[in-house]
């Protein structure tokens, strides 16, 4: 599950919108690191923990 | 009062004139007040020499895009980079060395997919900084997206990169550069 996925099952309201020209960034360097939180500026939901993060792909394995 | 003396030269045996324009009208042309050399229509004038690359994705490669990621494009290859200022092995990067304005263009193309939107963007120092053309599709015909902008460098820290960010939801795979890969830039105007 991409981390792109496991905040949208946080939050289903979001659209694809906010992450490519709202005030939520995803990003990926290409150094292997993977995809991580960026930016996060959306002005009512509050940036999701990591522990939000692995619940959500926890849950979604059971 | 300054004065204006004009010398010959014992060595040669040419004679060198200076001729008035076929003109009623009174003119004074201002020397600059600093040493060098008159240049004439004639003379040969040193060009940029700046820092110019060619760099491009090569399409044996697989670089995947996640969805909503804006995720860096690796250049890997360089067609040409004059001043060694592109990295193409860590960071995939433009750090030039010299100050000044910059012209740099970007194009990528990804592998059939329907998207929203398919944006491609230079990064300037880790940020967001141009946004080149959204390129919508439903179609299978495979996306492509073009930035261009011109950029201030400062020549030691300033570096630029190329994201791009797609709607789809399942991974798409970036093109070669033939098909639609490349980043490439040059000096226009020293500072």
């Amino acid at each position: 599950m991409t981390l792109h996925d496991k905040i949208i099952l946080i939050y289903p309201e979001l659209s694809s919108y906010n992450f490519a020209f709202g005030d939520i960034t995803l990003q990926n360097d290409s150094d292997g690191r993977g995809d991580y939180i960026a930016k996060w500026e959306h002005p009512t939901l509050p940036k999701p923990t990591q522990e939000q993060l692995d619940a959500v792909e926890g849950s979604s394995n059971e | 009062m300054s004065k204006v003396s004009i010398k010959g030269n014992p060595s040669g045996t040419g004679n060198f004139s200076i001729e008035a324009p076929n003109s009623n009208v009174d003119r004074t042309l201002n020397l600059p007040d600093e040493a060098g050399t008159v240049l004439t229509s004639s003379s040969s004038i040193t060009q940029n020499n700046g820092p110019a690359f060619d760099a491009y994705h090569l399409s044996s490669i697989s670089t995947f895009i996640g969805a909503s990621v804006f995720t860096k494009i690796p250049f890997q290859s360089k067609e040409f980079d004059t001043d060694d200022c592109f990295d193409n092995v860590t960071n995939y990067r433009f750090t030039p060395t010299v100050a000044g304005y910059y012209q740099l263009n970007a194009v990528v193309a990804v592998s059939d997919v329907n998207s929203d939107f398919f944006l491609s963007t230079i990064y300037k120092n880790g940020s967001r900084f141009r946004d080149g053309c959204n390129f919508p599709t439903t179609s299978e015909a495979g996306p492509v997206s073009n930035v261009s902008s011109l950029v201030y460098a400062n020549g030691t820290t300033d570096y630029f990169e190329i994201y791009v960010i797609i709607e789809a939801s399942t991974n798409v795979d970036v093109g070669g550069a033939e098909s639609g890969g490349y980043f490439n830039g040059s000096l226009v105007r020293s500072e």
